[in-house]
């Protein structure tokens, strides 16, 4: 590598730097010796870059030695990092990012992995844990990296006649075409996925099993999930979902926004709670550039989080009734949701795409009624949720339809790469608002609600206690929200105010450079990842940059994802209708799920 | 005057036409094919503070076989595209078409290797609902153009007469 580009450890770490103090370092350093290329501190994360050659030996390392054990591998992904002008062109193009956190020490880790484009490939993770496949499986159709060893290696987002790998750099934005054609062909499989699996042996009552199609258009799978169900009778024998219908390419979008212009497209990735998506990027990206936003903008953004958690949940709990025959109670919650709407709409102009943030700060402040609204909000709202729970909580129907369907135990849980209400329900006493406070979380008083059995039914209990927790986090923020402004005080990344743009020189000099590419918001080059607590679980923005006002890759770090991996699992054995009722209890956002 | 001053005030005299339309126009059965923001927003125009209802739309069947109006709503991906395909000739006719939303009308935002932009390129749609996602109010208003341009038709007039009447 020449002299005038210095590697991204040095441009992380700056020249004094010294030996990492993560745990991990010094005892992967220690047994990997040769493996281990390169530690990387910045931004108050830990990257280590390794060989591929034995990264699943490294990864069970890491699982399984006490002091580090780390037991939920929260994701995985990959960068093409052709064309970035901070790679040496004789490095891999590709790295395979894996994201670990451990939940015994409350410690995350970065492991990257180089991988050549001549040999695209890797071991697989799957056999270390199983929350690999799905990711494996979308850094595959993404990149076409193959994971040797992985179970059942196929497209999961795009068709699978699909001929390319869209998030190589060499791919167009726009396509090659693909869009303008109708595939003739099931865009989901090739021929029948239970083929070669029907075989029931010798057992002489064998009846003949039947494969049921259940979406993408479905009621109960929310528009565009799909399952191919193998049916024994009426008991679900074996169960393949089928995702990407609502594929929407917001990673390669990503690539091609600006920063600032970005927000926008995350409003419409988990469009039940657009806020927090807008908040959870520009944290990412404040993360990234090592910004400190006001205190009065963390308090806004909490209570902005909060609310949309209320209008996340009022959906997920009236749909989910009404797939199992509560249609009440979906009135109920949507008259809640626009009561959450309006303050939406008060402060940002629009009900559900709100493109609130920007980085650094909010686009503008709240109105002065700000306060009021959302106290009236919270004074009607308790008694509305008790009208509501009436109706559920001690039901027979709700209870039988609930309890006991869909266990899933806390270590496969973890295993599976589980998190949020899901995790909690299962008995894990994680949230990232507690165990890695973002926003000022540790300031606010509240309670994590945990499940016992992780059932559907302790996962409908989590997710309405998780409710008058939020009430009371907004309470608490709304009655001291400090004063000050909503903006950092940064020429290079705010817009200065318009009235200044049309008097002042210097601040039309200022809003033409942010405007301009590559004069205003420019982002370190490194890598940086913030996990938050959405309302279905970890949201993180995984963002690498290369010193441009583009991101190099925007990894969306998807909960419903994530979460929903395991369904197969949990609802073998079970009745069709009970897979209805357990699909409900996921709360899958078609949106961020494919992204 | 005429026939209708010797039939009283209990019956009301009109043509075939008028009388077709007006059925079909005040009930008709949504098949929401809602995918993404904009499903949201439908649903909420079908609860409680909007209610389709008080336009004769609320009774919503998720059979295509059962529905005649057909309100794409959210973004369309290449993968998704043949299941619309399916579920609009799955319809009986007659049938109409609502694209709700930026993305099912152009793509919206997302012009994307992914994304089809715009429905219309591949079945036939009545009225486009600009937004993204439309108000509430605004596929309100979409649902009452399908009802005016229903109303302009000749349901009892065949082949090229009917063609030539629109």
């Amino acid at each position: 590598m020449s002299e005038e580009t210095p590697t991204e450890a040095a441009l992380a770490t700056g020249p004094d730097a010294h030996p990492s103090e993560h745990p991990a370092a010094g005892r992967l350093r220690g047994r990997f010796e040769s493996e281990i290329l390169d530690v990387i501190d910045a931004h108050g994360q830990t990257t280590v870059v390794c060989d591929k050659q034995r990264i699943q030996d490294i990864l069970s390392f890491l699982k399984q030695e006490p002091d580090l054990k780390f037991d939920r591998l929260s994701d995985v992904t990959a960068v093409d990092y052709q064309e970035h002008p901070h790679r040496d062109p004789n490095d891999p193009r590709f790295d395979v990012v894996y994201s670990l956190y451990s939940h015994p020490h409350n410690q995350r880790l970065r492991v990257r992995a180089q991988v050549e484009e001549e040999d695209a490939r890797i071991a697989s993770a799957t056999s270390v844990w199983r929350g690999a496949e799905w990711p494996e499986r979308e850094a595959f159709d993404m990149f076409g990296i193959r994971f040797d060893g992985h179970p059942d290696l196929r497209r999961i987002l795009m068709p699978h006649n699909f001929e390319y790998h869209p998030l190589r750099k060499d791919y167009p934005l726009r396509g090659k075409g693909e869009r303008d054609i109708i595939a003739p062909d099931d865009p989901g499989f090739a021929g029948n996925p239970f083929a070669g699996l029907e075989d029931d042996g010798d057992d002489a009552i064998a009846s003949e099993r039947m494969v049921l199609n259940l979406g993408p258009q479905h009621p109960a799978t929310h528009g565009t999930l799909r399952l191919q169900l193998q049916l024994d009778g009426e008991k679900i024998s074996g169960c393949i979902p089928d995702i990407g219908y609502l594929h929407t390419g917001f990673e390669k979008l990503g690539e091609h926004h600006t920063f600032n212009q970005f927000v926008t497209v995350t409003d419409r990735m988990n469009y039940l709670s657009p806020l927090c998506n807008n908040i959870a990027y520009a944290a990412s990206v404040e993360r990234l550039m090592g910004l400190d936003v006001p205190e009065r903008t963390n308090a806004v953004r909490v209570v902005l989080w909060e609310l949309s958690r209320i209008a996340d949940h009022m959906v997920w709990l009236g749909t989910h009734a009404l797939d199992i025959g509560a249609f009440t109670v979906f009135l109920y919650t949507f008259e809640q949701r626009e009561r959450c709407y309006n303050i939406f709409e008060l402060v940002t102009g629009a009900r559900l795409t709100t493109s609130y943030t920007r980085i650094g700060g909010l686009g503008w402040d709240v109105p002065e009624n700000f306060r009021e609204v959302v106290l009236d909000f919270a004074a009607q709202f308790p008694n509305a949720m008790q009208e509501v729970e009436r109706l559920l909580t001690r039901n027979r129907i709700w209870i039988d339809r609930t309890k006991g369907i869909g266990v899933i135990s806390k270590e496969d849980a973890i295993d599976w790469n589980m998190t949020g209400p899901m995790l909690r329900g299962s008995g894990v006493d994680y949230d990232i608002r507690k165990a890695e406070p973002f926003l000022n979380f540790s300031d606010y008083d509240f309670d994590i609600p945990v499940g016992e059995n992780g059932d559907t039914y302790d996962r409908y209990l989590v997710r309405i206690e998780e409710l008058n927790q939020s009430m009371r986090i907004i309470e608490q923020a709304i009655e001291n929200l400090p004063g000050g402004p909503v903006k950092v005080e940064d020429s290079k990344v705010i817009l200065p105010e318009k009235r200044d743009v049309d008097s002042g020189m210097e601040s039309l000099i200022h809003h033409f450079k942010v405007i301009m590419d590559g004069h205003g918001l420019t982002p370190p080059i490194g890598d940086s990842y913030l996990p938050t607590e959405s309302p279905n679980g970890e949201l993180g923005f995984y963002v690498v940059s290369n010193g441009t006002g583009y991101a190099h890759r925007m990894r969306v770090r998807p909960p419903s994802f994530m979460n929903y991996q395991c369904f197969p699992e949990m609802i073998e054995g079970l009745m069709v209708s009970d897979a209805v009722a357990v699909l409900g209890s996921f709360n899958v956002i078609a949106g961020e799920l494919d992204r | 005057m005429g026939l209708e001053s010797s039939l009283g005030d209990n019956v009301l005299t009109t043509t075939l036409d008028k009388m077709i339309n007006w059925a079909r126009k005040s009930s008709l059965w949504p098949m929401p094919f809602g995918t993404a923001c904009c499903a949201i927003e439908m649903m909420a125009t079908l609860s409680g503070r909007f209610d389709m209802a008080r336009f004769g739309a609320e009774a919503v069947r998720f059979s295509p076989r059962q529905s005649d109006l057909l309100i794409v709503s959210g973004r369309i991906s290449i993968k998704m595209m043949p299941v619309l395909k399916k579920i609009y000739d799955q319809m009986p006719d007659p049938k109409w078409v609502i694209s709700m939303g930026a993305c099912a009308s152009s793509g919206g935002v997302f012009n994307t290797y992914t994304l089809v932009q715009g429905v219309d390129q591949f079945i036939p749609v009545d009225v486009y609902v600009p937004g993204c996602p439309p108000r509430p109010e605004d596929l309100i208003y979409g649902l009452m153009k399908v009802q005016e341009k229903i109303d302009r038709e000749h349901p009892t007039q065949v082949g090229e007469q009917a063609a030539a009447t629109l």
